[in-house]
This record gives structure tokens, sequence and C-alpha cells, in this order.
């Protein structure tokens, strides 16, 4: 069941993946610090080398995800609020079946297409109501809805649970 | 049944198969996720440890590069580099992952180490001068002194994997030892179970099967012989009853027939003398004797009943058709019986003679219709069967008295009320009725009973309330024709004699009178004897003696017929009458001796003068067409 539903979440994410593609719209450019940096088979792009960077005002110009979790490498719960990944991947007209996130630490990690598909994964930028510096594991952090599925409580969720992301490659 | 169980020990060796296979798949299944699951948290402990140890190393890395002139790291990366030691330290604490780095010897020093080297060199970091060698030598040094520390930790905590991965797997080896000797033997056991399970039944099967056998078949023994007992116990009871009855009755008669006895005597006398004073006296006083003489005759009548109930009346038995004899008086049936009642007689082909005074059988029949129509207020059926029947051996225990032997059997049934198990008890007593006070005398059954033992027969009841009673009368079967000598006689006026000499022996001098004086009377020269020898001396003189009336019973404990037998000889006269008040008492001591000829003609006391006058006229008329054995 559980596989058959993991399946159909792949196919259909490839599908709108897919879909997304033949229609095309701006992603205006940026003006603070980039913060992320997402590259592959995107086609919404802001840069002249076929790329789509981010600032943090224009990640948190999008719609906002508040996500309240227990995570191996905090205390107690903690509130998390971000963009979810889903949305950015659709922003951004992305095709594929995975996402390689790399940290400002050179630290990779492969995230499958279904996983923000199937659950509501963000991409944090506050913890607990404030920014995250990268001492706090910002300023981005894939954060996965833990608490409310104990499905994903297991180790190889918490290892795509990558921090201080700071770029995305779409395959 | 037999399939069924078979059926079910095959699915319980399979499933007890199947158990153990998945049970020993699901323990190498948990074994080997617990393996990894643990490998993989150790790995993490690890991992934390290293990662550490590797931005330490690149912070320091970074610290060198920088104070190059062509170095590529910007001050900016510094700081990154700077920030991420710091998300270290958070992930060395936080958390469970801190937690369990926390727990790995020299952590928490290292930890405390780490921390004030952060703090202590945060504002040189911040405020770091690419060509302030001095400043970066200085915080390189600061961050190595954390290196050793640090490697010390990872090693610790890779040697902790190892040992408790070490551990881990010596309870695995443990485990599955255990289950290498468990699972077969489960296996084995549930295998011996299931094998023994099957023997069990069966024999358990085959001995239930055998113990209900066994109880089925003494419970049909005991049943049996409980039946047999039942059977033997009711009989017995019957029998008992029936004796018990026929006592009864046997007292009843003898205290009956003893009364009769001596009660016929003095109605003799007062008869004979009422009727020879009936002949003295003015014509005017007759009607004054004639009522002494009636009563007489009722008395008479009265002690012949009770007689024949005691099985005392003189009985003249001969050889009957009872069916001619119950066709003969069907008119007189009719009559007494009324129009609401029909009488049907049906009768066996063949049917033989039998042995009875008919008179009585006459008379017991009317006896028995009178009670008949007396059950059958309404009206019904008189039934009158009459069969031949042979009474077994076997059969007669359940009769009282009875003598295996041929039969007649009368059979006569009503359909009325029937009798209750208390009336049929007592319905052969004497005085017994169920008829209203005077309407019956009670000796109606109580008659026939008597009359039916004395002819040598059997008498038997049965009655069902609300359905009728029959009346079995069982008389001997006739094997020689018996003619009755009192068939002839019709005559109604009193025969006298001529003179003839009678010799009279009898030891009741009343009696002896009395009959002196009938015979007398009758024309008759009377020699009047009241013992054997006065009687032997008249015989042996040369007097002339036409005929002898004697006492059945004489003094000196011989009979008459004894008597008169032994000395045969020097009696003239082949003619001889014996009256008795008690009949059977004579037939007993008569045939005793064997001395009994059916041709000597039988009297009953109290006898009539023109009953006795009609008996002498008879033996004196026979002559010498009698003749003696």
């Amino acid at each position: 069941m559980t596989i058959y539903k993991q399946c159909s979440y792949f196919i259909a994410g490839i599908f709108s993946l897919l879909l997304s593609v033949s229609t095309s719209s701006a992603l205006e450019p940026v003006k603070g610090d980039v913060v992320l940096q997402v590259s592959g088979n995107i086609a919404v792009t802001n840069t002249d080398d076929g790329k789509a960077v981010f600032d943090r005002a224009i990640l948190m110009s999008l719609p906002a995800t508040k996500i309240e979790t227990e995570t191996p490498w905090t205390d107690g719960v903690v509130k998390f609020e971000g963009v979810l990944l889903r949305d950015l991947m659709e922003l951004l007209k992305a095709t594929g079946q995975s996402l390689k996130a790399t940290a400002i630490n050179d630290y990779t990690v492969d995230i499958p297409v279904e996983d923000f598909l199937k659950y509501d994964v963000i991409l944090a930028y506050k913890m607990n109501g404030n920014l995250m510096s990268v001492r706090d594991k910002g300023p981005l952090w894939v954060i996965y809805p833990w608490s409310d599925n104990p499905a994903i409580q297991t180790e190889i969720f918490h290892s795509r649970s990558i921090w201080q992301l700071n770029k995305i490659s779409v395959k | 049944m037999f399939r069924n169980i078979r059926y079910l020990y095959a699915v319980l060796i399979i499933a007890t198969f199947s158990m153990t296979a998945s049970a020993y798949w699901l323990i190498s299944g948990v074994v080997q996720e617990s393996t990894k699951l643990e490998s993989v948290a150790r790995d993490i402990l690890i991992g934390v440890a290293s990662q550490t140890s590797y931005e330490l190393h690149q912070f320091i890395y970074s610290l060198n590069q920088y104070k190059l002139s062509n170095s590529s790291i910007s001050k900016q990366q510094l700081i990154t580099r700077y920030d991420i030691l710091w998300s270290r330290r958070k992930t060395n604490t936080l958390g469970k992952v801190g937690a369990a780095f926390k727990q790995l010897p020299k952590a928490p020093e290292f930890l405390n180490q780490f921390h004030i080297t952060l703090i202590e060199t945060e504002e040189a970091v911040l405020s770091l001068k690419r060509k302030d060698t001095n400043t970066l030598a200085q915080l390189a040094k600061r961050y190595r002194d954390l290196v050793p520390s640090l490697h010390q930790i990872t090693i610790a905590a890779a040697r902790k994997a190892t040992i408790d991965s070490t551990r881990l797997h010596t309870e695995l080896k443990i485990v599955g030892y255990w289950a290498r000797i468990l699972l077969p033997s489960i296996l084995v056991t549930g295998f011996l179970v299931a094998a023994i399970l099957w023997r069990e039944r069966k024999s358990l099967n085959s001995l239930t099967q055998h113990l209900e056998e066994r109880i089925l078949e003494s419970t049909l023994d005991l049943r049996k012989t409980n039946q047999i007992l039942k059977d033997e116990i009711q009989e017995r009871e019957k029998l008992e009853a029936k004796l018990v009855q026929s006592q009864k009755m046997e007292m009843v008669g003898q205290l009956t027939g003893g009364i009769a006895h001596d009660f016929n005597n003095l109605l003799a006398i007062i008869q004979g003398n009422a009727e020879l004073l009936e002949t003295l006296v003015k014509e005017e006083n007759v009607r004054l004797i004639k009522p002494i003489i009636k009563a007489t005759a009722r008395g008479s009548d009265l002690t012949q009943r009770l007689l024949a109930f005691s099985r005392k009346q003189p009985l003249r038995p001969e050889s009957l058709n009872l069916l001619s004899l119950v066709e003969s008086i069907t008119d007189l049936l009719d009559r007494s019986l009324g129009e609401t009642i029909s009488v049907k007689i049906n009768a066996e082909e063949n049917i033989w003679t039998a042995l009875a005074d008919a008179a009585q059988v006459e008379n017991a029949v009317l006896n028995l219709a009178v009670n008949a129509r007396h059950a059958m207020p309404n009206g019904g059926q008189l039934s009158i069967d009459i069969s031949n029947f042979i009474l077994e051996e076997t059969d007669a225990i359940h009769l009282t008295d009875a003598v295996a032997g041929d039969y007649v059997l009368l059979c006569v049934s009503d359909t009325g009320t029937g009798m209750s198990k208390d009336t049929m008890e007592h319905a052969f007593e004497p005085f017994f009725t169920t008829k209203d006070v005077g309407k019956g005398s009670g000796l109606g059954l109580s008659m026939v009973y008597g009359f039916v033992k004395q002819s040598g027969g059997h008498i038997d009841l049965y009655s069902e309330e609300g359905l009728g009673t029959s009346i079995m009368i069982y008389l001997p079967r006739a094997l020689e024709s018996h003619e009755s000598p009192l068939s002839h006689l019709s005559s109604s006026d009193i025969p006298q004699g001529n003179g003839e000499t009678i010799l009279v022996l009898e030891d009741d001098k009343d009696v002896l009178i009395l009959a002196g004086k009938i015979l007398t009377s009758l024309n008759y020269n009377v020699v009047p004897t009241n013992d054997t020898e006065t009687a032997l001396q008249v015989l042996k003189s040369n007097q002339k003696i036409d005929l002898i009336l004697s006492d059945v019973v004489l003094p000196g404990g011989m009979s008459g017929p004894e008597f008169f037998k032994e000395n045969k000889d020097i009696i003239s006269t082949q003619k001889i009458i014996y009256m008795s008040g008690y009949p059977t008492e004579a037939a007993a001591t008569t045939q005793k001796s064997n001395s009994w000829d059916p041709n000597d003609i039988l009297l009953t006391k109290p006898f009539q003068r023109r009953e006795l006058a009609l008996q002498l006229k008879i033996a004196l008329m026979a002559d010498t067409q009698v003749t003696k054995v």
C-alpha cells in the first residue's frame, strides 16, 4: 500500500512537473544576499547562466508553511517556518526525480521528489519565530514534519534534513 | 468423522510447520533489522564526532590560508567557517544526538573547552585582518589544541560502536544458537504432540466405543433381568392374591356349609313334622301349617344356595351339550333380559360335551344373565360364547386349584358398566351385592362359583369399568356318557307305595323317626335302625327288605356305601337310596373307598315328602333292570 502510494505520488510528481514546463513566468531578480541557488532542470530562472537565485526577501514573499516538530538535533518541540519545497519546485517549473542539496560546508544529500510531494517538506528560514543564522543551522534548513508522521522518524529521513543549505540541483 | 480428524491433524501439522518457519523468519528479520539500525546509530555518533573534527580542521585550514596573499578565502568565508563551528557545538549538545554525544568519555570536557575557545576567540575572529599573522597563528593554535581531545572522542565513539556491535553480535549468536536448538525442538514437539494426540484419539475412540457397547449390553441385560423380575413379582402377586381369594372363599364356604348342614337337619325335622301334621289336623287348621311348610321350603332353598356356594349341593353331573342347553333357555333369557338387551350365542364347531349338572348350568347362566341385565340398565348385548379349551400345565398355575386338562368354556359377557377392582375382588363372596338392598340376594355369583368349583371346573372373571364384564366358566369335558336317572321324572302326583319293606339306617333319631313317619304315610313298611349293627342283624334275618334308605355318614367311621358294599353278600336287595345333608362329605368318604355306585340314588336332606316318594318309586320300579358291579 505504502509502496503503491509512493509510486503514485512519484508519477503524479513527474506529471505535474512536466505540465508546468509549458508555461513560463518571470522570477524577479535578486536584490539582497543570495541565500539559495537552484540549478538543473528548471524552466524559470533569473540569472544569465540559467539558474534561479533567491535572497531571504524573495523566499519570505512566497507562501509560508509552519511545522511544529521535534528533531534529533534540538531540544523539545520547535516551530519552523518556511517555503514548501513542493511550491518552490512548482514555481521554478522543475522537472526531475530528485534534488541534489548542498550545504555551505559542502555536505550533500539527495532528496527524492516523492518526499516533498507526499509530505509537507519545507525550506525553513525561521525557527521559533526567529530567522536562522549559520550558528543556528541557517539560513535555510530542510525540515520534515516528523512529529506528525512517525513513519519518517528514521535515519534515512533524518539524513535528508540538510542544514546550512545553499544550493539545489534538480536532476 | 475419522476423515475429519485426519484432516484436523494434517492442518495441525501444517500449522506447526508454517508457524515454526515464520517464527524463524521473523526472528532473523528482527535480528537483521536491529543490527542495521544499531550500526546506523553508531555510524551517526561517529559521524557527528568526525564531522565536528572535519569542520575544526576546515577552520584551521581556512585560518592558515587566509594569511596567504593569494588566498581564495574571503573574510566572510572565514566567519562562516567560524559560525559553522558554533553550529557544530550546538549539534554536539542539543537533542538526542547531543545527549548521545555527551555520553562519550571526555566529551563534556571537550565541549566545555570548545565553548570557551569559541567565545574567547569570537572578537579576534570577527575583527581579524589578513596581515595580522600573529593573531592568525594564535587562533590556529587555540583551535589545534582542540584536535587531540576531539580525535580521542571520535576514537572512543568508534570503540564504543565496536564494543556495542560485538556485544550485540555475541547476543545474536546466542539467540541464533538457541533458535537453532529451539525451533527444531518446537517442530519435533509439535509433530510428537500431533502424533500422540492422533494415537490417543484413536485408542480413546475405540475404548469409548467398546465401553459404550458394554454399557449398552449390560444395560440391556439389566433391563431384561429387571423385566423378568418384575414379571415374576407380578405373577407372584397375582398368584398370592388368587390364593388368598381362594382360601377366603374356601373358609367362607366351610363356614357356610357347616351352618347350612346343621340348619338343614333342623329344617328337615320342621318340614317333615309339618307335612305330617298337615295330614292329621282338621281342614280349617291346614292354613296354619301351610306357611310353616312354605317357610321351610324357602329356608331349604336358602340352604341349597348356601350349599351350592360352599360346593356342598347334591349334583348330578351328566354329559351336556352346552350349546343345546343354552339354546333351550334362550326364550327364558330373552324374557328375563328385556327388550333393550340382545342375546348373541356363539359356539365352536364340534363342541365337546361337558360334565356338569344340567339344572345348575341353566341356573348359572340365568344368574349371570340377571347380573348382566343389572350391569346394562340402558341396554346392550349379552354374548354367550362356548368353546373347547385345553388347559395346559403352564396355564393351569394361573388359575388356583385348576387342573390341566380338557374343558368346555362357557363365557358370558355383557357390554355393561363393568366392575371396579374392589368389586372384582369380592364378586364371588356370598351376600356381596352391588344391587340395592332387597334387590339381590348376593348369592348369585357365589352359587355359580361354588357350583363350578364343585363340578371340577374353574371360574374366572374379567371386567373393565365402562366396557363390560366377562365371566368364564370352565367345565370339565365329559369323557363318558352319563345319563341322568332323574331326567325321566315328571309326575306331579305323590306316588304311594305298595307296602314294600324299607330298611332305614339313620343315626339321628329325629330324622329316623321322621323318615319312618313319612314312609309309613306313603304306605311303606318301615324297619328303622339307628346303627350298622342293628341294620346288619335285620339284614341277616330272613326279613324281606325291598329297599334300603341310608344316611351316607354313619356312626363308627364307616360310610353308608362302604358298609353296604362290604355286606353286599347278605343284602337281598340292590336298591339303596342314600341321603345326606352334606353331599360332598358323602362323596369324599365314598370315593375314598371306591364304594360309590353311580346308580345309587342320593337324596339331599331336608328332602320333601314328594321327592322321597318319587325316588322310592323310581328305585322300586327299576327293579331288576338295575345291575350292580
